[in-house]
């Protein structure tokens, strides 16, 4: 059979008046309910079956199967569904095969495997779907059950097979029904008044015309007769049936705005809708089972309709969204004093259905489906980050960005990533989606095209490399990962021509870092800048920001005036509203421009410079910016100490959130809380579980700091204590060029290293330990510290004060070797099998250096790395 | 990587395509060439060959209709073994 031949339906009436289906044919029937489709598609079951042709029923939804099934049929597919041998969920009897495919494994997982099943089945094959109408129920909207149809209609097409797909009337919108309209080769209306006066006008018959074809016309299934209506009585009696009660609840609504509109209703009238607001929290907000438990302890049927006002498409919100949403909502509950001084929320929030529509109507599908392949997982993403760059949205959805613009009207705002995975325990996705700021400014043709290319930007975003590898790395390459948004009003002011907020950053509910021995972690810790957060979230070299320990919040590490200027802000992320972009100023600059009361708590004065100024008759200002107020500011302090300690106990876990805080001229302040998630506490977020009966190399507990990691070394180097205490003294700070020397060895040659000296790292004093500078061992991922105490080396869990913060920074890990039952195990000698490559490094050093210093290199046998934080327990093992 | 083969001929009075990959084999008859030249770039377009390399493609000419019947088979063995050391290629 060719493409477009003619085939029999199994109403010869029928055929006549269509010109007959046709090979390549997609027939959507529109119903009033699936007893009408039955008129229609047993006659052509039946005749598929008299021509040989290959049958498939595609089952997928809860209504009653569209062709007969036994209880035996069922008994066998759902056998078959838990086969781990098969592909598919298929049986085959009488000449049909029935396959069915799960839609709770949602929209792309769904639509591939129906893919699999056409591609299997190849050409001329007969297809019968159940309705498409409940795929809507399952996944909560039209859009994504148009983007079903808009995928596999042309698969279909493509492969010359005829398909019966039903659809319920006035159950969808509108636009739902048009794109399924435009995008099938024919689409008929059925309406009934029983079963022997049927009525069938055809709305879409592609590539066939006859002067009668689009007129309606009365089918009787039980003769099988076909007759165009033409006769004014009949045409009366027909046009008085489609306009009867029972076909006038057409609506232009998509389900989900019904069923919102309907528990309005429902809650107005005080019925309880404790269910449908777990339906809710379900549709809307998340698929993660904890965070879902949490939302529906805190939330409300008010606060769902909030949210739900606020969104623009349909789907989730995604996991940032939630996680903010979530975490105001708690300390509006469970600290309604500490809400008082929070900004309001106004964000909106773009639903996660939009980012598939986006791909679906770009014709970027095939697209997305070779990027799921093994072999096109990384191929295909960077090309797919490209076409997602340069998509256009369609009027509609440009409608809704006008009117979320039109709110905002010209202050800043931010598009911020907000993906199904984003934010859940345990998958927190740092930084591995974009954020991007929109100045707002200009006409709103300008300002429209520069949030459409903020969006763009962000969906594309999921197939940046860093985001594919983060993935996989975690096991989610084949989950559906669909972006939605959320679109926060920048906090802040405005200041000339900029706008940034007084201070922001972020807070952890618990500290993987303490300078000083007997300080609580569990109390957190924050970390501050002036201006835009950027600042306090990503790491720069020229600036720090500021540390603070909850526990004790006015300790600084800094002993000096010099260390405090030189570990200070140095430049501030500011919204240019003049230029129209995101960049940075210098603090001299900023200070200028914010009045004195902001400028108060931001400042610290560098009174000796000032004196000495002074003295020589100059009145000068010498100022360094470490948020010292703010720190000062009890009130402050202690409410952000009480909402990481609520959101921790709240969530069960500790969190880390986001914030930006804005003073006033009373000293009063607004928090704005910008995000909050389950705190990451692993660098590579995976479980960390000590290795067992492996070559343990050492094994220590509760004498480390840093975030729970597992990785591979490289390379060791380790200085002998008992040859370093023997060492002159007058020479033994010549070893931090040494140390130098093998930090460079390890950073030029990208060697994960770990380094092992006596007693205390970074002091002045080298009696105490080796005297090095953060640049001396800025590339070892490892230091530990070793206890001798024959000669009086003991570890101080301080990192040496000026190098915490440097420490802090780059995320290094930082433990000690005691001589106590802390240290379990420590085989030293285990280093000694390998050759020291000390000699390749540097060759001209003393003989008494190569025999102190041991540094090896792995080569292929690495090492291996585990550091669990929350048990402070940390083991290398040799493989 | 998925490999797909096309296999396409005169059978007889008939015009047939082939295509067959490590997971399909699917046939298809023509009444006339152009018509088959048609589906073949359209198929070659379409989404089943999405991220597949296309291996084999030749014109058979059979009239012998007892081998045509055989030409399933034999399109499916030739694949197969094309298939089986296309990694080594």
């Amino acid at each position: 059979m060719a493409a477009f031949d003619r085939i029999k339906s199994g109403i010869p009436g029928l055929d006549k008046a269509l010109d007959n289906i046709r090979l390549g044919d997609n027939v959507v029937w529109n119903v009033t309910n699936l007893n009408e489709f039955s008129y229609f598609v047993n006659p052509y079951v039946k005749q598929a079956k008299e021509d040989n042709r290959n049958l498939i029923y595609i089952r997928f939804a809860n209504h009653p199967p569209l062709i007969e099934m036994t209880e035996e049929d069922f008994r066998l597919l759902e056998m078959e569904q838990n086969n781990p041998d098969t592909e598919f969920s298929m049986i085959e009897r009488d000449g049909i095969k029935i396959y069915y495919v799960d839609p709770y494994k949602q929209f792309e997982t769904f639509t591939l495997e129906v893919h699999r099943i056409i591609e299997k089945e190849g050409f001329d094959a007969f297809y019968v779907f159940d309705c498409l109408s409940d795929l809507q129920a399952v996944w909560s909207t039209d859009l994504m059950m148009g983007n079903f149809f808009k995928v596999t209609c042309p698969f279909l097409f493509q492969l010359d097979t005829v398909a019966f797909f039903p659809i319920l009337r006035g159950r969808h919108s509108y636009d739902a029904i048009a794109k399924i309209r435009e995008t099938t080769q024919l689409f008929l209306n059925v309406y009934s008044n029983s079963p022997e006066e049927v009525y069938v006008t055809p709305l879409k018959v592609w590539n066939r015309y006859s002067q009668t074809m689009f007129l309606g016309h009365k089918f009787n299934p039980i003769t099988g007769f076909v007759k165009v209506l033409q006769d004014g009585q009949e045409v009366s009696k027909y046009y008085k049936t489609i306009n009867s009660d029972k076909y006038q609840n057409e609506q232009t609504l998509d389900s989900w705005e019904r069923y919102m509109l309907q528990l309005r209703r429902e809650y107005g009238e005080g019925r309880n809708i404790d269910e449908e607001c777990d339906k809710i929290s379900e549709l809307m907000m998340t698929k993660d089972e904890k965070m879902l438990s949490k939302i529906r302890q805190y939330f409300t049927f008010e606060d769902y309709i909030t949210i739900y006002d606020r969104r623009v498409g349909s789907g989730l919100v995604g996991g940032k969204t939630c996680g903010m949403l979530l975490a105001r909502k708690i300390i509006e509950k469970d600290r309604p004093d500490i809400y008082g001084n929070f900004e309001p929320d106004d964000s909106f929030y773009i639903g996660s259905d939009l980012f598939y529509t986006y791909i679906v109507s770009n014709d970027l599908w095939d697209l997305r489906v070779n990027q799921r392949t093994e072999e096109g997982y990384y191929k295909y993403g960077k090309e797919l980050e490209e076409a997602l760059k340069k998509g256009t949205f369609s009027d509609q959805i440009k409608k809704e960005f006008i009117r979320i613009l039109d709110y905002f009207g010209q202050n800043p705002i931010i598009v911020r990533s907000s993906s199904f995975l984003e934010d859940g325990y345990g998958n927190a996705f740092a930084g591995k989606y974009e954020s991007v700021f929109c100045v707002n400014r200009g006409t709103l043709e300008e300002r429209l095209a520069a949030f459409e290319e903020a969006v763009k930007v962000v969906y594309s975003s999921t197939m940046n490399v860093s985001a594919l590898e983060y993935r996989k790395l975690n096991g989610l390459d084949d989950a559906d990962e669909q972006m939605a948004l959320l679109v926060q009003r920048v906090s802040g002011s405005y200041y000339d021509d900029y706008f940034f907020p007084t201070a922001a950053g972020v807070g952890f509910s618990y500290s993987p870092y303490s300078p000083l021995p007997d300080m609580d972690n569990s109390k957190g810790m924050l970390r501050l800048v002036m201006g835009l957060g950027t600042k306090a979230v990503d790491r720069t070299k020229k600036d720090y920001p500021r540390i603070i320990n909850l526990d004790k919040p006015e300790l600084t590490m800094m002993k000096d005036i010099k260390e405090k200027h030189r570990y200070s802000q140095h430049y501030l992320d500011v919204i240019d509203l003049k230029n129209i972009s995101l960049h940075d100023i210098s603090i001299d600059e900023g200070l200028d421009i914010i009045p004195k009361y902001a400028k108060k708590v931001l400042i610290e004065h560098d009174r000796d410079a000032e004196r000495l100024f002074r003295e020589r008759g100059q009145r000068r200002e010498i100022v360094f910016v470490n948020c010292e107020g703010i720190v000062k500011n009890h009130e402050f302090i202690d409410e952000m100490k009480e909402i990481l300690n609520t959101l921790e106990t709240a969530y069960d876990y500790p969190v880390d959130i986001e914030y930006t805080v804005n003073f006033g001229e009373d000293n009063s302040f607004n928090i704005n809380l910008l995000q909050c998630r389950p705190l990451q506490v692993s660098t590579n977020n995976e479980d960390i579980e000590m290795p067992e009966d492996k070559n343990v190399f050492f094994h220590i507990k509760e004498s480390s700091m840093g975030m729970s990691r597992k990785n591979k070394i490289d390379a060791i180097c380790y200085v002998d204590p008992h040859k370093y205490y023997e060492y002159p003294y007058a020479q033994k700070s010549s070893l931090s060029r040494v140390i130098s020397e093998v930090n460079a060895y390890c950073r030029n040659n990208d060697k994960t290293a770990m380094l092992i000296v006596p007693g205390r790292i970074g002091t002045s004093s080298p009696e105490l330990g080796i005297p090095v500078v953060f640049a001396d061992i800025s590339h070892f991922s490892a230091i530990l510290e070793e206890a001798y105490s024959e000669v009086g080396y003991m570890p101080e869990l301080s990192f040496g004060s000026h190098m915490f913060q440097d420490l802090v920074e780059a995320e290094i890990y930082y433990g000690a070797l005691f001589e106590n039952e802390k240290k379990i195990e420590f085989n030293r000698d285990m280093m000694f099998e390998y050759p020291n490559i000390l000699k390749d490094i540097n060759p001209n050093l003393s003989e008494d250096i190569y025999s102190m210093v041991q540094v090896i290199d792995f080569d292929d046998n690495e090492a291996e790395f585990y550091h669990d934080m929350n048990k402070d327990e940390t083991m290398c093992i040799f493989k | 990587m998925d490999y797909i083969s096309i296999i396409f001929g005169q059978v007889g009075g008939t015009y047939a395509f082939f295509i067959c990959s490590n997971s399909f084999f699917h046939k298809k008859d023509f009444s006339n060439k152009r018509k088959m030249y048609d589906k073949i770039f359209h198929v070659i377009n379409g989404p089943i060959f999405n991220n597949r390399v296309i291996f084999t493609c030749f014109f058979l000419k059979l009239n012998n209709q007892l081998v045509s019947e055989k030409i399933s088979i034999f399109g499916y063995l030739f694949t197969t073994v094309i298939f089986m050391c296309a990694p080594h290629f």
